[in-house]
């Protein structure tokens, strides 16, 4: 897929997102007016349909503009990617939160510091690794639980 | 006077590292303090508090520049140019001068304080709910000045803002919005929690892809800025330190939005940067961070003249004064005019103080960005998840700054800007009640508009408004 039907496929998604918001203040049942608590988020929900509206616009506009080869040619280059690296550190950080409500956070911060330079290879040996992650770790709770008196979980 | 100097000492350097942490706020540095000066003299307590609210405020900016993350809210509208400037190798250099920018913001707001505090505390005084909502607006009219490229985008950011600020109980009617039912969503979605996420978790997941790349060499020769230097960038820090602290003195807008408002405002004074503002312009640094620094004398003047805390950090001091049995408000400059000139003392000392602390340490404090990003990635994720549960101590707080980390990253990728969402967010609040609270008080809509066209000090934000709206229309930024 081009970068131009992504951007107008995303700016079609967050039109959708702009009326599942308007039929939730509908279906409140609250009459709009200032005592209202719903009134300022109607005034907002119809300025953003604008706005996605003119964002749609842009991007067709753009479609439209751009010859086929043009297009072609610049879709290329600057393709909307999602980094595979961003995609499984995303894994990794959602397993570090799964793993620090299960255990604690010195043990999945250490897991989590130690699995994560492991992924993205720095210069480092695994032994290396193992005490920088386990030396952070313990700085970080001693920063956190006796400066700032915050119970870390 | 020893003791004093010292406490003040610790409290700034302390403010320094602490304000460069995202998550760990002045605020809650400060309300920390509180209950361990319970037995300390007014003096101390006092020199402690100030220094580390000074610090805090300053130590902000080390983040935004050093790694597009900003320690604190007010330091916002510093990554624009900050870290664009980190990138050309200048962190030093960029740090170094927002020092003695943010010293030189925090002398003259110390110097609108001890001389125009009582002008402005009645101008403070005029200012009602329709005026605040005049402000708000104007802050929301920023986006366009933030370097986005599509204003439009930036303006739908800002609103997806505002609605995410309305989540919770209706501060008017308590009645629950988007709550679904959830006892979390009940007490909203906390502002910090969701820049870290936005700013630190997603910046992270957007780098990453360039991971394998050389760390950028920091240029640490000649850090420290000459004369001529000073002098070139001193109107530009005396304007905004002037809006920092008139800014700073409405209660309730705190140095986020005197920053951000800086910033616009010598986007458009200064049109031909030796940079462009948004690619590493030391204008883009200096305004936010000297204005950020002056928005605390100006938070002190309604503070301690009429006892309405300008931000969260005041409200904090006022309680302070009166576990000290020092009585804020209109009286303090008969009753207590000793404790007043104390504070501004100490806030003089705060400042020297931030000069040395703020200048010592660069250069090691710089090669935290030649720091392999393979190492720092995983400790600034750490760190972010670890500030984003000390702000309430909960850990549904880490889950949201993690989705909001997904969201922004997925956003910054359809070329959708983040900051104006932080913006709506912010401002959020002030704009629905003094919005809300304007028209109740007028009876309707039509006589809030008549209201806000009749009255001369709506009138003259009204026109301010509409040039700073104007001056983000896609013409006007075309013609600069």
């Amino acid at each position: 897929m081009k970068k131009i039907h992504t951007k107008i496929l995303f700016s079609l998604m967050l039109i959708i997102a702009n009326i599942i918001m308007l039929g939730y203040i509908f279906n409140t049942n609250e009459e709009i007016n200032a005592t209202s608590p719903f009134f300022l988020p109607t005034i907002i929900a119809y300025v953003t349909s604008v706005l996605n509206l003119l964002i749609l616009c842009e991007n067709l506009r753009e479609y439209f503009n751009k010859t086929k080869s043009n297009m072609d040619e610049n879709s290329k280059q600057q393709n909307i990617k999602f980094d595979i690296t961003s995609l499984y550190m995303i894994i990794i950080i959602l397993g570090y939160i799964l793993l620090m409500f299960i255990t604690n956070f010195r043990i999945s911060t250490i897991l989590f510091l130690c699995l994560s330079m492991v992924y993205l290879k720095p210069n480092l040996n695994i032994k290396q690794i193992f005490i920088m992650s386990f030396t952070i770790t313990y700085w970080l709770v001693f920063i956190f639980e006796y400066i700032f008196k915050t119970m870390l979980p | 006077m020893i003791e004093m100097l010292i406490f003040t000492a610790l409290g700034t350097c302390a403010g320094v590292y602490i304000g460069a942490i995202p998550g760990i706020s002045v605020t809650m540095a400060v309300s920390l303090l509180i209950s361990l000066t319970y037995s300390w003299s007014t003096t101390s307590a006092m020199a402690v508090m100030i220094g580390v609210y000074v610090g805090g405020v300053y130590g902000g900016s080390r983040s935004a520049i050093m790694l597009n993350i900003p320690g604190a809210p007010a330091s916002i509208a510093t990554t624009f140019d900050g870290y664009p400037l980190a990138k050309k190798g200048l962190a030093s250099q960029a740090i170094a001068l927002s020092t003695i920018m943010s010293v030189i913001g925090g002398f003259i707001g110390i110097l609108f304080l001890l001389f125009g505090a009582r002008a402005i505390s009645d101008f403070a005084i005029l200012v009602g709910s329709k005026e605040y909502f005049l402000v708000s607006l104007m802050g929301i009219t920023l986006v366009g000045s933030i370097g986005i490229k599509s204003p439009c985008k930036g303006f739908l950011m800002a609103c997806i803002g505002i609605c995410i600020g309305c989540i919770g109980i209706d501060p008017i009617t308590s009645n629950e919005r988007f709550t679904f039912g959830d006892m979390y969503l009940k007490s909203g979605i906390n502002y910090i929690v969701a820049m870290i996420g936005l700013f630190s978790i997603s910046e992270v997941l957007f780098q990453l892809s360039s991971v394998k790349e050389k760390p950028i060499k920091q240029n640490v020769e000649n850090i420290k800025p000459n004369f001529q230097q000073i002098m070139k960038y001193l109107p530009c820090c005396i304007r905004s330190s002037c809006i920092g602290t008139i800014i700073g003195a409405l209660p309730g807008s705190g140095g986020e939005i005197s920053a951000l408002i800086a910033y616009d405002v010598e986007k458009k004074f200064n049109k031909n940067p030796k940079t462009p503002f948004g690619e590493g312009a030391f204008e883009g640094i200096v305004a936010p961070e000297s204005a950020n620094n002056a928005a605390i004398g100006g938070a002190l003047i309604p503070a301690l003249l009429l006892g309405i805390p300008g931000d969260t950090v005041t409200a904090i001091i006022i309680g302070a004064l009166q576990i000290q049995g020092i009585k804020a408000g209109p009286t303090i400059m008969s009753s207590s005019y000793d404790i007043f000139i104390m504070i501004v003392m100490l806030l003089v000392i705060a400042n020297i103080f931030l000069l040395i602390f703020g200048l010592t340490g660069i250069k090691v404090f710089s090669k935290l960005v030649e720091v392999p990003k393979q190492i720092l990635f995983p400790c600034v994720l750490v760190i972010s998840i670890v500030g984003a549960y000390s702000v309430n101590n909960n850990f549904i707080d880490v889950v949201t700054t993690v989705i909001f980390g997904i969201f922004g990253y997925i956003f910054r990728k359809f070329e959708y800007p983040v900051s104006p969402l932080v913006l709506g967010m912010i401002l959020s609040q002030t704009i629905d009640t003094n919005f809300r609270r304007a028209i109740m008080e007028y009876g309707s809509i039509y006589d809030f508009l008549i209201a806000i066209f009749t009255e001369p000090l709506s009138i003259i934000l009204v026109i301010i408004f509409f040039v700073m709206l104007f001056m983000q229309s896609p013409s006007t930024n075309k013609n600069k």
